[in-house]
């Protein structure tokens, strides 16, 4: 089963005049998880926020590129078809769950309005069942709580009950768990991965955490200033990686057994968007600091293992 | 409660001198809701040169302590406190000004713990002018620990805006740093930055601790980070220290 339900191509956005992300292209199959991994300013979001059109208006401007998801250029339907698209057909994790929900609504409230789409007798019964796939027990108890009433965890799993209530086919989670104690973040995780899995909908994993990405996604796509460095299966990616930043990102992360000399801190700072050039923008920051060269070619054509890096 | 201090071999040397004894640290929040006892009867001593992890989840008391080692937050009655071999009474505030020229501290958010309308060497120089130190003497000495914390002299007359989090833990490192203190406390001094800046900062805190002689408490809640950098883990659950 190889079916694309997503599919980028060479998405460019800009903020006033300054490109941030440049001709991004991947795609995601059914079912799939996908990770976007990188480090803050380097374009997760932006490029993420750009499927459903949450993009701030006017600031940011699609530059380039087409996104094609079940078939439709979002980028170019009516904004009442994406009324149709946003959050019915792709649904909305964030990073902060007690901004995500109303504070002065019940989640009972919050939450029916999930299922509004669905005839009046059968909506209780989906909010049920998916608070029991989520682990939320007592619901009756939650329906009736306010926002306040619940910890940052117990408020995640309402938000993702929320995001699939209405059987999306992709689920765009943006850092899902950084907000949360690193004890539960796994058990958050676990539900989200769960119900997707039995709700039969893929998920586009924004995150900056390499232990996450590795326990969770199918594939993952490591960005880098504002652009896809290497892409791939997981366990390619992760285990044989071929771009010098994902190579340099790997030998950072702290794991158990590493000492301090393990940790090899990459030289220098992310380049400024303004900065940004046409060559290879990790060059700098690279043991081949001649090297100009990005290869663009292909990016996420095929299933295969790539890598920006034509040295490699 | 006697202290339950996990040692870990990380190459951390300490040189087996007392200079930090803390026995039965207890605080109690009080409000109109209720009484909160944020932490029961804490106990734990720190070599010279050791690097101290205080480990637990969101609300386990870890900054309390941290604070409480600084005057912070009020103490309970029956907890005793020896720095240097000196009893220090923690239930008067004017006997924190000697700690804190010993002890000082490193903060969590670089974004929130800098004044916005400070220039680097109005915010680095501050602790020195409050000791009375000449504006020529400061400047001088706030360039010099700039340059040990990786920054250049050129960045003295900026803002912090102008800054990335990374610079600005440095900033914050070098105004804890410029008393020159015996130990440092740095409260989740990484949790906000990138995984490449993390790895800078704790290399940068490594050299200085060998540089400047300091021995650290440290504050977080990823077990790998505190593996890495600290020789005793001192585990928190609930206000209680807990078994590892």
């Amino acid at each position: 089963m190889d079916s694309k339900i997503l599919s980028m191509r060479n998405l460019s956005v800009a903020f006033s005049d300054v490109q941030v992300t440049d001709k991004v292209s991947f795609d995601i199959s059914n079912g799939e998880i996908f990770a976007l991994m990188g480090e803050s300013g380097c374009g997760k979001s932006v490029t993420a926020m750009a499927i459903p059109r949450l993009l701030p208006h006017p600031s940011a401007k699609i530059a380039s590129g087409e996104i094609i998801f079940e078939g439709k250029n979002l980028l170019e339907i009516s904004s009442k078809d994406m009324y149709k698209i946003r959050g019915k057909r792709i649904g909305c994790v964030f990073q902060e769950p007690m901004q995500a929900l109303n504070p002065v609504a019940s989640i009972g409230a919050q939450l029916f309005e999930s299922v509004r789409f669905l005839p009046k007798e059968n909506r209780l019964k989906r909010i049920k069942e998916l608070m029991a796939k989520a682990e939320l027990k007592d619901p009756e108890r939650i329906l009736k709580s306010y926002p306040h009433e619940m910890s940052g965890g117990m408020l995640q799993r309402i938000v993702i009950c929320m995001a699939l209530a209405p059987k999306p086919s992709l689920v765009i989670a943006d850092e899902p768990t950084t907000a949360l104690d690193a004890n539960i973040q796994t058990a958050v995780m676990d539900t989200l991965k769960n119900l997707c899995k039995s709700e039969n909908a893929a998920m586009l994993l924004i995150t900056h955490n390499a232990h996450l990405a590795a326990k969770y996604a199918d594939k993952i796509a490591v960005m880098y200033a504002g652009r896809i460095a290497e892409c791939g299966q997981a366990t390619d990616v992760l285990n044989t990686p071929k771009h010098p930043y994902t190579k340099a990102l790997l030998n950072v992360v702290p794991a158990k057994g590493k000492t301090l000399a393990d940790l090899k801190p990459i030289p220098g700072s992310v380049p400024n968007p303004k900065d940004f050039d046409d060559g290879c923008r990790f060059r700098l920051r690279c043991e081949n600091k001649s090297c100009k060269s990005y290869n663009h070619e292909n990016q996420g054509s095929d299933n295969k293992h790539w890598s920006a890096c034509p040295y490699e | 409660m006697r202290i339950k201090v996990q040692t870990i071999n990380t190459g951390v040397l300490a040189l087996m001198n007392e200079i930090l004894n803390i026995q039965n640290l207890s605080v109690t929040f009080r409000s109109k809701g209720g009484t909160v006892h944020a932490l029961k009867n804490i106990c734990f001593s720190l070599d010279e040169g050791d690097v101290l992890a205080l480990a637990g989840e969101s609300g386990s008391g870890k900054s309390t302590v941290a604070n409480a080692l600084v005057g912070l937050v009020p103490w309970e009655r029956g907890g005793t406190y020896t720095l240097f071999g000196e009893n220090i009474n923690p239930f008067k505030k004017k006997s924190f000004s000697i700690v804190r020229s010993k002890m000082q501290m490193a903060f969590q958010d670089p974004y929130s713990s800098l004044n916005p309308r400070n220039t680097v060497l109005e915010i680095v120089a501050a602790p020195l002018l409050a000791k009375g130190m000449s504006k020529s003497e400061a400047t001088g000495k706030v360039k010099k620990m700039l340059d040990l914390a990786g920054l250049s002299n050129a960045d003295v007359n900026k803002f912090p805006h102008a800054f990335s989090g990374g610079q600005r833990q440095r900033i914050g490192l070098a105004r804890a740093l410029v008393l020159e203190p015996k130990i440092l406390i740095c409260d989740e001094i990484t949790s906000a930055l990138d995984v490449s800046v993390q790895a800078q900062i704790l290399h940068l805190l490594n050299d200085l601790r060998k540089e400047l002689n300091l021995s650290m408490i440290f504050i977080s809640h990823d077990i790998a980070v505190m593996e890495i950098i600290a020789n005793k883990i001192l585990r928190l659950k609930n206000g209680e220290a807990i078994a590892v």
